[in-house]
């Protein structure tokens, strides 16, 4: 390998424009497929089916229920009347519809009009006979009375149409119970998945609301909803990396650019990398066509390892001037890295979810990608002679350097009482599979949720189900199901309360049955009797003033003949208002309830709800559960892989298996210890930040066998010259990657922050492993006669 | 036996001639209504509740149709439009306006009084969920429409005189299931 680098760097050197053709070529191509490449955004949908979605095969995309967006106007001060607030609504309403020029909204709903009212009493006349159990019609014999009369036709028994749940009608708007808040219901004419449309979406709507907030101060308007989550989500995700990431690479160049005192060294840093980018982007689009955004944000880590090859090159050239002594010196070290580093990330493509294969495939490509630049391109651009330095800076950093950690007892023994305390905790730590806990909430997004939770839902939370079908009337038998499967939880009280429209879709069978019993019910006895009961009403309460003769109208609705109708065809119910509770899409026909539960009991009541045939959960997390719990799985498999993968390579490079251990050692052991001491300060891994593990050892092996092949220079040479110049490039590969990482600490967005807390305790323990245990295990292997001319290779 | 075979082969012709009389009189109402010209005449309308001891209430005045347009001035100030898919009913000092693609009560009556001025007798009799028969009476078509069931709402019969020399309306009374009834007189 090393050989076959100098023969290139001979050759470039010597035919300079073929040099340069080779690289602007290259490089145009990759780039030019770099940019064709598509970013998915939503972490659901990059995870598999697994056998509990797969039952159902649904997509939750297409259901488009979840993608509602909540709406919801209040007083700041409490003075507005809810009739004023009720035509804030209106305003508000037809300004954000009067502005979506692109279409984004299908429909809004917030209040029911007389027309919906009129619809449904003529309705009613057409179809009560359907509604009425029979099981209701000893009661309603009972109620067949004089008294019951009186009192209906006095008023003291007045309907409680307004009363619906946790919400109430006032002046025909949409209210919380309380009629404090008023509340609108927008339908997005597109999925919550698209995030391009929703960004738009909700770009216009907190513009209409600071224009509405600015000219009426006392309203205060919010809204939430799984679209705005995922927005907010997204546009979190881009501020944290290019705010943190930002800084610290321009923290990193001003660094980089003191202690190596040319601002070249900066190009000859971006170039290998930025080549390894675009052609790990190119081959990503050739290979899949799409990947997973959040693993291009991650993968800022894997540009800190790309970025430690090119360190340790540049750094090396600052000690030795001949380019050629250089390349003889780091190809091995810099290969051995490399291919172990790529053992580490590739493990991830055996894994089940495209995430992780998205961050192990870009991963290994980028380093391949960046190594190869490191050793065959960028040679060509040093000079020939001393290298310009900061001579005073690296004078600082190789008196930290040689500072003997490792023959500090002390030091010693406190890292070894760390490691074995942490080792044994590391089996401990907890790993969360709910993907909601990795999202990012706006806290504007959490008040809407709050105040919406607090005044409908009464601070239970609501968790939506569906009953499925390929037919309307097959859906709502099913739903029937569910909602005596609810029933019976409601009872035991394992759940508050559930609404559906269990009591108004009816299947055709039962309606014909209600319809026999309505029959059946009225003889010309009852009929006779009520009629009558009705026409001394009428004269004293004087109801011929409403236009309607109601003695005649209950006699002919007695009397009718009537058959099975479908409310959803009939067209009575908005369809704004329809489309919560029925909807049918490429899957079929799905018929929504809603239950308000104690949230701590989702999981368990999850499972038992949708043990009912044909039912689902509407949240494709309770879905992903399992998937991150493989994912988990699979990638403990993978670790193990790759750990045997890495050491065998180890063992075959050093060709002496104590050297092999003690070159694994800081990889091995800094993964356990980053799990110990997550456990001990209470961090849980997640599906995000286990990803960076692969990074941590990645790192973790190419500092050990930077150190490594030092001390074998050392030991064979009784020179420093190698062990000082790698540790220098280490040091500046530590620093910048510790910048980098720690800077996520300051991101806002839950699963960076989680990358950024693992990376820094699983980096530093690397390094003081590298620093500390390494020398000191080596230095008591070269005690022994018969390790020593193992590792030194002395026949 | 030849007798009672003639007699009964006579009242199946008698009865396959009336349907095709019947079907052809809808047929020609239907095409000589089928222009888009408007129609401008005075009328007067009778409604008659179904508790006969109350009193009759009786309006008359001009209306107008065309296509998808239909109107009724009342001399008493009242109003009856349906334009663009709005209904607008003026009773008294009261104004109230319906959206007919909402509200399907409204929607309903609308098209009853439009297919029954305009002579849309198919439409009318989906519409009306009814059996149409059409004979001939003189100098006007008899037209009958009879509800397939019994009802809690709409009409149990509409019955519809046009005359023969232009297909126009000239009279209708419309039966409700509850006994009220509403006539309407059209002068030429």
């Amino acid at each position: 390998m090393t050989r076959l680098f100098i023969s290139l760097y001979r050759y470039f050197k010597a035919h300079k424009a073929v040099f340069y053709c080779i690289l602007v070529v290259s490089a145009l191509v990759f780039g030019y497929f770099a940019t064709k490449i598509r970013f998915e955004e939503n972490i659901a949908a990059l995870l598999p089916k697994t056998e509990k979605s797969s039952d159902c095969d649904i997509a939750f995309g297409d259901i488009r229920v979840k993608d509602k967006i909540f709406l919801q106007i209040l007083s700041r001060s409490g003075n507005m009347t809810p009739e004023e607030i009720g035509a804030s609504m209106d305003e508000f309403l037809e300004m954000l519809v009067s502005r979506d020029e692109k279409g984004l909204i299908a429909n809004t709903f917030n209040r029911i009009d007389t027309d919906d009212i009129m619809n449904i009493v003529y309705y009613g006349m057409g179809a009560l006979p359907n509604h009425i159990d029979e099981s209701y019609y000893p009661v309603i014999d009972s109620l067949l009375t004089e008294e019951t009369f009186d009192d209906i036709a006095s008023g003291n028994m007045k309907s409680k149409l307004t009363d619906l749940g946790g919400y109430t009608l006032v002046d025909g708007h949409i209210f919380s119970s309380d009629s404090t808040v008023a509340l609108a219901f927008i339908t997005p004419a597109f999925s919550s998945y698209d995030t391009w449309r929703g960004t738009y979406l909700e770009g216009l709507m907190t513009r209409c609301v600071k224009e509405y907030e600015a000219a009426h101060p006392d309203c205060e308007i919010l809204f939430h909803g799984v679209l705005i989550e995922g927005v907010f989500n997204s546009r979190q995700i881009k501020k944290d990396i290019y705010w943190t990431v930002g800084i610290s690479l321009l923290l990193i160049c001003f660094i980089i650019c003191f202690c190596f005192k040319s601002k070249s060294t900066l190009l000859h840093i971006v170039l290998p990398i930025a080549y390894g980018t675009i052609f790990a982007l190119a081959i990503m689009y050739w290979v899949k066509g799409v990947m997973s955004f959040m693993a291009i944000g991650i993968g800022a880590l894997i540009m800190g390892a790309a970025l430690s090859y090119c360190l340790h090159v540049l750094t090396h050239h600052k000690f030795v001037d001949d380019v050629e002594t250089v390349i003889k010196e780091q190809t091995r070290p810099v290969c051995l890295g490399c291919l172990t580093t790529v053992g580490a990330f590739s493990g991830l493509l055996f894994t089940t979810s495209d995430l992780l294969k998205d961050f192990g495939l870009f991963g290994t490509l980028m380093l391949l990608g960046t190594t190869f630049f490191v050793l065959a391109f960028l040679p060509q651009f040093f000079t020939e002679g001393p290298a310009e330095k900061n001579e005073k800076a690296f004078r600082v950093i190789n008196k930290i350097n040689s500072y003997p950690l490792d023959r500090n007892k002390p030091v010693v023994i406190l890292m070894a009482v760390i490691s074995l305390i942490t080792i044994i905790e590391s089996r401990n730590v907890q790993f969360d599979n709910d993907l909601n806990n990795i999202g990012y909430k706006e806290p504007v997004f959490v008040r809407s949720e709050n105040i919406y939770n607090e005044k409908v839902n009464g601070n239970w939370y609501c968790q939506y189900y569906a009953a499925h079908a390929s037919d309307l009337d097959s859906a709502i038998i099913y739903n029937r199901a569910l909602n005596a499967k609810l029933d019976s939880l409601k009872g035991i009280g394992a759940i508050h309360s559930y609404s559906g429209v269990d009591g108004i879709l009816i299947p055709f069978e039962e309606q014909q049955r209600n319809i026999d019993a309505w029959k059946e019910f009225w003889t010309p006895e009852r009929v006779s009797r009520t009629f009558n009961l009705l026409k001394k009403e009428a004269a004293e309460y004087d109801w011929s003033s409403t236009g309607f003769d109601i003695p005649e109208t209950f006699k002919l609705m007695a009397e009718s003949d009537y058959e099975p109708q479908s409310l959803y065809d009939a067209g009575v119910v908005p369809e704004a208002l329809l489309c919560n509770f029925v909807e049918n899409n490429e899957d079929g026909w799905m018929v929504f309830t809603g239950v308000l539960l104690d949230r701590s009991k989702l999981y368990e009541l999850n499972d038992e709800i949708c043990a009912t045939p044909h039912v689902i959960v509407l949240d494709p997390f309770y879905y992903t559960g399992d998937m991150v719990e493989i994912a988990h799985r699979d990638f403990n498999i993978v670790l193990l892989i790759s750990s045997i993968f890495v050491f065998l390579v180890l063992l075959l490079s050093f060709r002496s298996l104590a050297v092999a251990i003690i070159a694994f050692l800081p990889m091995g052991l800094s993964w356990y210890i980053v799990q110990g001491i997550m456990y001990i300060f209470g961090i849980q891994f997640n599906l995000v930040n286990i990803m960076i593990s692969t990074f941590i050892f990645g790192i973790g092996v190419d500092y050990s066998i930077f150190v490594m092949d030092g001390l074998i220079s050392n030991a064979r040479y009784k020179t420093h010259r190698l062990l000082i110049c790698h540790k220098a490039a280490i040091f500046f590969s530590g620093v910048t990657l510790l910048i980098v990482t720690g800077s996520l600490i300051f991101a806002t967005h839950p699963a960076i922050y989680s990358v950024g807390i693992s990376t820094i305790i699983g980096m530093t323990s690397s390094i003081l492993i590298t620093y500390a245990l390494q020398p000191m295990l080596f230095r008591l292997l070269l005690k022994s006669d018969y390790l020593r001319k193992k590792a030194l290779r002395i026949k | 036996m030849k007798k009672i075979i003639a007699i009964i082969a006579a009242a199946l012709c008698a009865l396959t001639m009336n349907a095709q009389d019947s079907a052809q009189i809808i047929s020609k109402i239907e095409k000589a209504n089928s222009s888009s010209r408007t129609v401008r005449e005075n009328f007067s309308e009778v409604m008659t509740p179904a508790d006969k001891s109350l009193k009759q209430k009786k309006r008359e005045g001009v209306f107008e149709y065309k296509p998808d347009y239909f109107r009724m001035d009342y001399t008493n100030n009242d109003l009856f439009l349906i334009e663009n898919n709005v209904m607008t009913l003026k009773n008294g000092a009261a104004t109230q306006k319906f959206d007919l693609t909402k509200n399907l009560m409204m929607k309903g009556l609308s098209n009853t009084l439009m297919y029954a001025f305009q002579g849309q007798l198919t439409k009318l009799a989906v519409e009306q969920n009814a059996d149409i028969t059409a004979s001939r009476d003189g100098n006007f078509y008899l037209v009958t429409l009879k509800a397939k069931k019994k009802a809690p709402r709409g009409y149990s019969q509409i019955v519809v005189y046009y005359r023969v020399s232009d297909c126009m309306i000239n009279s209708m009374r419309m039966d409700e299931f509850t006994g009220a009834s509403t006539y309407y007189s059209i002068a030429k």
